[in-house]
């Protein structure tokens, strides 16, 4: 009696609602992805609960259901600032492009100036002969 | 040679301005261009080549199967395998009539690809003893859009053909 209560699951974790929340959450991950917001992390996270829920045992599906648990909380936490990270991203990307679009400008401007003082300097010692 | 001279100065100019330009593009140009997925079929060690063309009816038949996801995107794979012939086999736009035998899900991020083992039952009557048929293996993706499983229109197929299982 008692081997057969502790060898009871605690509780057993629906397969087919586990799997259509992670359909969810994969939808919601690969919502962010394609707004370019990099979801790596969270990728290889549902790997692993992929290859929980394709085990099926109670206890995999009891580890998915809890990874999935925290996948939900950092996908709540990226898409409540997916705006602000998506801004950074472009400002970084644009910051770059506008300098790397500047350095004609600023090689044209710096240069000559740069090349005459290193000219200069380097023959500051010799010696002038009449 | 000075390299303030005016004709000096006005090649290296070019050269900053064609190599600030090109590199300017590269960082705005979208990351994927030309989105794709890819499957392939391996045999039993993971291999291009030298695969099985007989098999026992019943038994369990060891392949090995590449997916790449180059979409842009974290991309849910299925790939169902089925059993058909030349007359069943799938098309671009649409998949193969046969009923799926097995699923195996796959989740790759944008560029990642997965090569892993898959053993597949030769699962055919009598009937099918001495001919050829032909292992099928559907790439399907999960359309977040719509919120279902669409054919990628790629697949893989392997002709092989049916001896009688040996006595054990």
């Amino acid at each position: 009696m008692l081997a057969q209560i502790l060898s009871t699951p605690v509780y057993a974790v629906d397969k087919d609602s586990l799997w259509s929340r992670y359909l969810e959450l994969y939808k919601r991950t690969a919502d962010l992805g394609r707004r370019g917001i990099n979801v790596s992390s969270i990728v290889d996270e549902l790997g692993i609960v992929l290859e929980l829920i394709n085990n099926g045992d109670d206890y995999s599906l009891k580890r998915a259901s809890e990874l999935l648990d925290s996948i939900e909380k950092k996908l709540v936490s990226l898409e409540r600032n997916a705006d602000n990270i998506l801004l950074m991203e472009n400002l970084r990307k644009y910051s770059i492009v506008g300098f790397i679009m500047s350095i004609p400008l600023l090689f044209y401007l710096l240069f000559p100036r740069l090349y005459l003082a290193i000219w200069f300097r380097v023959r500051r010692r010799w010696v002038v002969e009449k | 040679m000075n390299l303030l001279d005016d004709e000096v100065f006005a090649v290296i100019m070019a050269i900053i301005v064609v190599g600030s330009v090109f590199s300017g593009a590269q960082l705005l140009r979208p990351s994927v261009t030309e989105p794709f997925t890819a499957i392939g079929l391996l045999n039993e060690n993971c291999k291009i080549g030298v695969y099985p063309d007989k098999v026992f009816r019943g038994e369990n038949l060891t392949l090995c199967i590449f997916l790449y996801n180059y979409m842009g995107y974290p991309l849910l794979m299925q790939v169902r395998y089925k059993i058909g012939s030349n007359t069943t086999l799938p098309a671009n736009s649409t998949p193969s009539p046969m009923p799926t035998i097995l699923v195996f899900n796959k989740l790759l991020d944008h560029g990642e690809n997965t090569t892993f083992y898959v053993e597949v039952p030769i699962k055919v009557n009598e009937s099918f003893v001495g001919k050829r048929i032909a292992l099928i293996f559907e790439l399907w993706i999960y359309d977040i859009d719509h919120g279902k499983w669409v054919y990628s229109g790629r697949w893989n197929h392997l002709y092989v053909e049916v001896l009688e299982s040996p006595i054990p």
